[in-house]
């Protein structure tokens, strides 16, 4: 039973340790999976805020732009548009109040007025090859010196002439590499840039982006790291102004590149962060959690080892304790048997003896005959002779002189034949006849023993002391048991009881 | 033993609960603190005004430094140290037509005009010309001049017979200078030039290259841009000279695309059908070199060799590519700068001599393919 118990804590024990440890592997494991997964989703959520927040501004200052446009065009009078040196004034006073970089109206003739300057804009501005009368903003680019690119914020006007010319548009011209500085990030880290590009992925800007340098088209650089159908799809997305994200690794440095279209402006919007940023911060989180799992395990395993130690050890403990208890109990249980032994002894001993001659008992001579009875039933070759004897004159002599000298008589008589056959057992066998069962010595001298015997009777019988008629018969081989051998020393003893009543009484 | 399970079992759970909860916790305050520091971030860009004006220009002792050329154009230029005469300036500029080139100069005149400005001296200016070059609608723009109140009226010259306008317009006391391509003839009572004053040396320039690469032989034609042109006239004359002094070359074929690429591009059709064998082709103006190419291109005419001048950007592009062998580049935003400069000493009077040469040069230097992209991402910002 507690060997049972055992067997079952120790197998509890391991597979609970092989329980714990596949939870902590698939913790771990799951940890890993879930850190990418919180990787990716964190880097889109990033991405997605921090170019819907750039995209925001970018849309929000041409929106402010176009409607300082509107409402300086709501305000210009005549007497603005009546000179050259007119519009001039007026276009500075619409730069001061409105901090702009460069106003200008475009009559019909592609000239251009500024605040300082009157110019032709015809092979400059792009915007001016369109029909503007049938749009409306137009958010354009134009080139300077050195590659830099300045942003156009055109809104076409009606309704207005200058020097006999109808005034077509009138545009807002800002520094882009301004914009694109004051939405960049602090990148001290190198890991988050932020891009403006054209739909062919020429950059806006001077600045670099990332890995891309400022004058390398982005679609041409990612055409060269990533598969053939992730590029057809991002170029697909540009060209159609879609937002999107993708994985670009640059050195097996991976970036994820997130492009929104910027509202109406026909540019998109890009930001590329390093994995890598994203990674250091939910990886801390996730090593944390691995770290603590582990700890968490090792920990739930110790005490699980010590449980079941404490488990086993306990158990052995009852168990010892079990085992001397039932020593204890066997040792008892055999002291009881042993008692109980010796008590049987006692009581055989008591049953065999007679208490008033200290001879055999009837008792004892009943099993000393069922002992022969069955050696001779056994075939055995026993030799035997049974003397029986019988004591004359007792009753008399209790009338006489009471049962205490009768006692005494019957002692004498007793110890006569224990004299005479003191190889032999003598039983009480009556009130006042005696048995003695002749083996071995005794058997041999029978005769001898009985002359003597009947020697001894006939001087007690002269000296008036006990007196005992004998008669002894041997085993004959066809006697089948004692009691036929009893029978013939019965009939011998009385005839010699006869014999003694004859010559003495 | 009941005593030891329930506190293992404690001690179990009380780890569990203390490890989850902390993982938890920690989560969430990290993941929160790097979107807390993008919003704030963010928000601190969207909040930023844009950043000072352009500080002061560099002082007079900067100026010297101003002219350190850098390759084939010079965007760092610097005023002198001239210390003008006025506050205000008012110029009048008209040039041969509306075309990328003059943009590129226009660039200068705006800067100097900007670091002028910055110096509290203000400069405006009309910068005008025709969609299409002719002596008519220069002359047209002139008279337009005439009757402005400028201090200078500066013209690019589209015809030599525009030089008697300019002495008349000198006649009657306006300062008149000449700049960009083309000088007036010579005799012309302009008071001074700026820009290239090499027309004839670029155009010999470029042509030397073009023999020296087909080991001079083989059959050659001109494109020239605007007839009548000094600047294109002048190229051509070069190349002229230069192809007569080799025997095995020959002109075969000249025509004007009048500064349009379409006709360019035309010219060249022209050139081929007539001469299946012509060996190179001479590009004097900025559309000669595109219209020259496209067309070699279509017709799959790799073997002509093509020279041509300007910094056209699709041209640099043919040049990096190797399909022009090279091109003059003129540096337009130091002409449009230096304009403003001498243009700011005459209006104060100041006559040619100490201050101001008669002739302020900019110099034109030969692109070839391996330094076609370094020309490209300074003109253009255009890296490959």
């Amino acid at each position: 039973m507690k060997r049972s118990i055992q067997l079952t804590a120790v197998i509890g024990a391991l597979l609970l340790a092989i329980l714990l440890a596949g939870l902590a592997l698939w913790v771990t494991g799951g940890a890993a999976v879930s850190t990418e997964q919180a990787v990716d989703r964190l880097s889109d959520f990033y991405l997605q805020e921090l170019a819907g927040r750039r995209s925001q501004v970018v849309s929000s200052m041409i929106d402010t732009n176009i409607e300082q446009m509107q409402r300086a065009m709501n305000a210009v009078t005549e007497d603005d548009l009546a000179s050259e040196a007119s519009l001039r004034s007026f276009i500075g006073k619409i730069e001061t109040l409105y901090d702009l970089d460069l106003f200008a109206v475009v009559d019909e003739a592609d000239v251009v007025y500024c605040r300082y300057a009157t110019y032709m804009g015809g092979s400059r501005y792009d915007f001016l090859s369109m029909d503007l009368s049938r749009s409306g903003p137009v958010i354009s680019t134009v080139h300077q010196y050195g590659g830099t690119k300045k942003i156009c914020i055109v809104i076409p006007l009606s309704g207005l002439t200058f020097m006999d010319r109808e005034l077509k548009a009138c545009f807002v011209q800002t520094d882009i590499e301004e914009l694109a500085e004051m939405l960049a990030f602090d990148n001290d880290q190198n890991e988050t840039w932020f891009g403006m590009y054209y739909r062919n992925g020429e950059n806006l800007t001077h600045l670099d982006f990332g890995p891309v340098g400022k004058g390398q088209n982005l679609l041409e650089i990612a055409k060269e790291v990533i598969p053939e159908d992730e590029w057809t799809v991002l170029n697909e997305n540009f060209r159609n102004g879609m937002q999107g994200f993708i994985e670009i690794s640059f050195d097996a440095d991976k970036h994820i590149m997130y492009y929104t279209p910027i509202r109406d402006t026909g540019w998109m919007m890009t930001v590329l962060i390093s994995e890598r940023l994203i990674q250091d911060q939910v990886r801390g989180i996730s090593d944390e959690l691995i770290r603590r799992t582990t700890i968490q395990f090792i920990i739930s395993g110790l005490a699980l080892t010590l449980y079941f130690l404490a488990l086993l050890l306990e158990s052995r403990r009852e168990s010892r304790i079990l085992l001397e208890k039932e020593k204890e109990h066997s040792k008892a249980s055999r002291e009881r048997a042993r008692r109980s032994e010796s008590e049987l002894g006692v009581m055989k001993g008591i049953a065999n003896k007679d208490p008033l001659t200290g001879v055999q008992s009837k008792y004892a001579y009943t099993e000393k005959v069922k002992e022969l009875d069955q050696m001779i039933l056994s075939g055995d070759d026993v030799s035997f002779a049974v003397v029986i004897g019988d004591l004359n004159g007792l009753k008399r002599i209790n009338d006489t002189f009471g049962h205490a000298a009768g006692d005494e008589y019957l002692k004498e008589a007793a110890a006569v034949l224990c004299e005479i056959y003191e190889h032999s057992p003598v039983y009480r066998v009556g009130g006042d006849e005696f048995a003695a069962v002749l083996q071995g010595v005794d058997y041999r001298n029978r005769s001898v023993l009985l002359e003597r015997l009947n020697t001894q009777i006939e001087e007690n019988a002269r000296n008036g002391r006990a007196v005992i008629a004998t008669g002894m018969a041997e085993r004959l081989p066809e006697d089948q048991n004692v009691l036929a051998v009893f029978d013939r020393a019965d009939r011998l003893m009385y005839e010699r009881k006869q014999e003694l009543k004859a010559s003495h009484v | 033993m009941r005593r030891y399970v329930k506190l293992v079992s404690l001690l179990i759970a009380a780890v569990f609960l203390s490890v989850n909860g902390y993982a938890r916790d920690t989560r969430t305050v990290k993941a929160a603190s790097v979107l807390q520091g993008d919003a704030d971030e963010a928000a601190s860009a969207a909040d930023e005004t844009a950043p000072a004006a352009d500080g002061a220009v560099s002082d007079a002792d900067g100026a010297d430094a101003s002219k350190a050329q850098s390759f084939a154009v010079n965007f760092e230029r610097v005023l002198d140290s001239y210390q003008p005469k006025k506050n205000h300036y008012n110029f009048f500029f008209t040039y041969k037509n509306v075309h990328a080139w003059w943009d590129a100069v226009a660039l200068g005149i705006e800067e100097a005009q900007r670091q002028y400005l910055a110096r509290g001296i203000t400069v405006t200016y009309e910068y005008l010309a025709p969609k299409a070059a002719s002596v008519f609608a220069q002359e047209r723009f002139l008279r337009q001049g005439e009757n402005g109140d400028y201090d200078v009226i500066g013209v690019d010259v589209a015809d030599e017979s525009i030089s008697m306008i300019l002495d008349e317009l000198s006649d009657e006391g306006h300062k008149v200078m000449t700049f960009s391509s083309s000088d007036a003839a010579e005799g012309c009572k302009r008071i001074a030039y700026v820009g290239n004053t090499h027309n004839y040396e670029d155009g010999a320039r470029i042509t030397e290259a073009l023999c020296e690469k087909l080991g001079y032989q083989g059959k050659i034609a001109v494109l020239i841009g605007t007839q009548g042109a000094p600047c294109h006239e002048e190229r051509a004359q070069g190349a002229r000279a230069v192809i007569a002094k080799y025997e095995d070359m020959k002109i075969v074929d000249v025509g004007y695309d009048q500064d349009s690429v379409d006709r360019a591009y035309k010219m060249t059709e022209k050139f081929l059908k007539r001469f299946d064998d012509l060996a190179g082709i001479v590009c004097c103006n900025m559309s000669n070199p595109v219209g020259a190419v496209r067309a070699l291109t279509d017709m799959n005419r790799n073997d002509v060799v093509v020279v041509g001048m300007d910094h056209d950007q699709e041209a640099l592009q043919y040049v990096r590519d190797g399909k022009i062998y090279c091109l003059g580049v003129q540096d337009c935003f130091s002409i449009g700068f230096d304009t403003i400069q001498v243009a700011v000493r005459i209006a104060d009077g100041v006559q040619p001599g100490d201050l101001y040469p008669e002739k302020t040069e900019e110099d034109t230097t030969l692109i070839y393919q391996d330094e076609a992209g370094k020309m490209l991402e300074i003109l253009y910002g255009e890296v490959r």
